[in-house]
């Protein structure tokens, strides 16, 4: 029961009805006014601009970004975040029509074109601002980032492709020829190991994208063809995909490669060309840099580069690797879309193309390939050209494409974990991805 | 009679309604709709994302590698925790800092844990295999990370290693607050260490220990940072958890809908199980006291 009221009593300094809805009335507009004002805030003004972005585009255009300041007073903003976050954070921003950012990079076999709406073409921006020497730019590289629509999306800024890394030492030491087929590659490999000091191969069978990145340059070159050209069925389990699959699984049946193949990624892989763990490899070209760094590795000046053995019963003439390649994107949303290409076309002229690339940056001009500077600090330069001619960017950017890599990465390491025959290893993946094509 | 503090529990009510109730009502409407985040389509499907997930074989595989995960961690982590507290409740010189020290390895981020964890076990450059080694295993010959069985081993041992000490923390507290008398009583009646440990301690550390295990299992049932830093689910999905599941369907495939009615299935799967766990905490204790 309530007792008389005194002086001081609390009941007397309650809260009225009123106070409460017009601290909330006033709680609702301050973060109504704050939400603007973030918002305001987080799109880029005019001379700055935002581009979420992979660390390792902080190492290679640094001090370009510091010129581009001071030669046209645009400051360019990176925010890095590496994988996987990094395509999660550029989907996530794109899709929400979020002006954030005005440039985001992703690999091209990251990116699906069921995104485009949400990207600005670059066609109109490259005819009424056409870049330095544009026949100069890779066409294979430009090509990967073309919409079903012909339009070009995305802005080749990194690119990779897969090619032969040997220890050219022990080669010349064993008297080992490079190898033009998989059956001398093989050869070398089983005269190469010296387990467990030194294995004849190496190959990265983890559980992510990299068993398929890894696996695609074997298959590609035994002839295999990964879709029908209408992409509704998955060709994988052909003649040549079992061979591929075999001859890719063999490795870790004979013991040449090292051990936790199942497990090993490319920071492994270059760790195991550096140590002398593996003797040779099939790995990305710009890995040729940190695999002969003189502080990093123990056997700096004794490698040396070639393109990838094919199958001769393949009929094929060229070999074809994998090919991937960074693209830069302009989201539609984004307030400077011509301030972003115009940055574009500068990053990736004659000039900067070259800077990047000492800095470790794989070039996206032919001209830089040829620049001797270039040849001097990457050795691995005439066996890249040669191989970025024919080589495959594997999946096209179909909407199911995640799935599909997901789906063939788990296979691959089912067979590399010795958990499936090569056989049941593309037959599972053709069932699976089939069956996501149709759906 | 109306009571006078309702007014002002309005806002919590309000807060919770805004962040908890009405999100979860939220995800649970779109588990009934196929809605993919980059195109935006949304179509009702009614049960099809929970039948399509519960006939993936891949959804199954998590499930049943969620709940080793789980029962072998929290039971570990339950075993390792309790004898951590018992070892270090007694006074000593150097006790203070052994304390501390032991709960390091909790107070570390679980990104950081896993990574160290992940080197610890590399085949050809882990200290375990090296340390192996000088025993005569050959380096190399134990995969762990590559072989279904060990990978699952080496989760479980950097999830033990990071989180026994919380259930150390707890089960200390608790014997803390245990009143002396019933333990010095029993031993003057000629009572064993064990006896008075097993009749007199442990049935008094039971809701202490129920606590720990009910957080620890609802926690390890939705863990995501350890498996995913140390194996990214691999090999041969063998350390493929639901919550790796969850995310690729989320934020690699951006499934929401099929997400939602994954993250719908784990949440009933964690309150069956920690509802039964908190039912045999709350049971009152049986000891030698109360008998």
């Amino acid at each position: 029961m309530r007792g008389p009221r005194r002086c001081g009593d609390p009941r007397d300094r309650r809260i009225t009805r009123r106070q409460v809805l017009r601290a909330a009335k006033d709680a609702g507009l301050a973060s109504l006014i704050s939400s603007w004002a973030v918002k305001q805030a987080s799109a880029a003004p005019p001379g700055r601009l935002t581009w979420l972005t992979h660390p390792v585009f902080g190492d290679v255009t640094h001090d370009l970004l510091l010129r581009y300041k001071n030669e046209t007073g645009t400051e360019v903003v990176l925010d890095k975040v590496p994988y996987p976050g990094l395509r999660e954070k550029a989907y996530l921003e794109l899709s929400s029509g979020s002006d954030r950012y005005d440039l985001i990079s992703i690999t091209q076999d990251l990116w699906t074109w069921d995104i485009n709406a949400r990207i600005e073409p670059l066609d109109g921006l490259m005819q009424s601002l056409p870049p330095e020497a544009p026949s100069d730019l890779n066409a294979r590289l430009l090509s990967m980032f073309r919409g079903p629509d012909g339009k070009l999306y995305g802005w080749p800024l990194r690119s990779g492709v897969f090619i032969l890394h040997y220890r050219r030492d022990l080669y010349e030491e064993m008297k080992l020829t490079v190898p033009r087929t998989w059956e001398e590659y093989k050869a070398n490999a089983r005269a190469l190991n010296k387990p467990p000091e030194r294995y004849g191969n190496f190959i990265m069978g983890t559980q992510d994208q990299f068993a398929f990145h890894d696996w695609q340059n074997y298959f590609f070159n035994f002839g295999g063809k990964l879709l029908s050209p209408d992409h509704r069925r998955c060709l994988i389990n052909s003649e040549q995909g079992v061979r591929a699959t075999e001859y890719w699984l063999s490795f870790v049946k004979e013991n040449l490669v090292p051990p936790g193949a199942a497990s090993a990624k490319w920071d492994d892989e270059i760790a195991a060309m550096q140590q002398g763990l593996a003797a040779q490899t099939i790995g990305w070209s710009p890995y040729a840099i940190p695999i002969n760094d003189p502080k990093k590795s123990k056997f700096s000046g004794k490698f040396g580069w070639a393109v990838a053995p094919v199958d001769p019963k393949s009929g094929m003439r060229h070999s074809e690797t994998f090919l991937t390649c960074w693209g830069v994107f302009i989201p539609r949303a984004s307030r400077n879309k011509e301030a972003a290409y115009k940055f574009l076309a500068w990053i990736t002229n004659r000039q900067n193309d070259l800077l990047m690339a000492l800095a470790g940056n794989g070039p996206v001009r032919n001209s830089t390939y040829a620049q001797s500077m270039y040849v001097r600090m990457n050795p691995a330069a005439a066996a890249t050209l040669e191989a970025l001619k024919y080589g495959n960017p594997g999946l096209p950017p179909l909407p199911k494409r995640p799935e599909i890599t997901v789906l063939i990465n788990q296979e691959l390491n089912a067979g590399v974990a010795g958990k499936k025959t090569a056989k049941q290893v593309v037959d599972d993946i053709a069932a699976g991805v089939t069956r996501l094509l149709s759906s | 009679m109306r009571e006078p503090g309702i007014g002002f529990s309005l806002p919590v009510y309000a807060l919770l309604a805004g962040v908890l109730v009405w999100p979860m009502a939220y995800v649970f409407y779109l588990s009934f709709y196929s809605f993919h985040l980059l195109t935006g389509q949304m179509s009702f499907v009614a049960l099809h994302n929970y039948a399509a997930v519960v006939k993936d074989a891949t959804f199954l595989s998590a499930i049943r590698n969620t709940c080793l995960y789980t029962s072998a961690s929290v039971t570990l982590e339950l075993l390792l925790g309790v004898g951590m507290a018992l070892l270090l409740h007694r006074p000593g010189r150097f006790m203070a800092i052994v304390r501390g020290a032991v709960i390091a390895p909790w107070a570390l981020s679980p990104v950081v844990a896993g990574l160290v964890w992940r080197m610890l076990f590399h085949s050809n450059y882990g200290i375990l295999n090296y340390l192996l080694s000088l025993l005569g295993v050959p380096m190399g010959q134990l995969q762990w990370l590559s072989t279904p069985g060990l990978a699952m081993v080496a989760v479980i041992t950097t999830e033990v290693w990071q989180n026994a000490p919380f259930v150390y923390v707890i089960v200390y507290a608790g014997l803390q607050s245990l009143p002396a008398e019933p333990e010095e009583a029993a031993a003057v009646d000629g009572a064993s260490p064990w006896q008075i440990f097993r009749f007199i301690t442990l049935p008094q550390l039971v809701p202490a220990i129920g606590v720990a295990g009910s957080f620890r299992t609802i926690l390890a049932l939705r863990e995501f940072t350890i498996p995913w830093t140390v194996t990214g689910g691999g090999p041969a999905n063998a350390t493929l958890m639901l919550s790796i599941y969850l995310y690729r369907q989320m934020l690699q495939f951006f499934e929401l809908g099929r997400a939602a009615a994954v993250g719908w299935i784990m949440l009933l799967l964690t309150a069956v199980l920690a509802a039964a766990f908190v039912a045999r905490a709350s049971r009152p204790p049986e000891s030698a006291l109360t008998q």
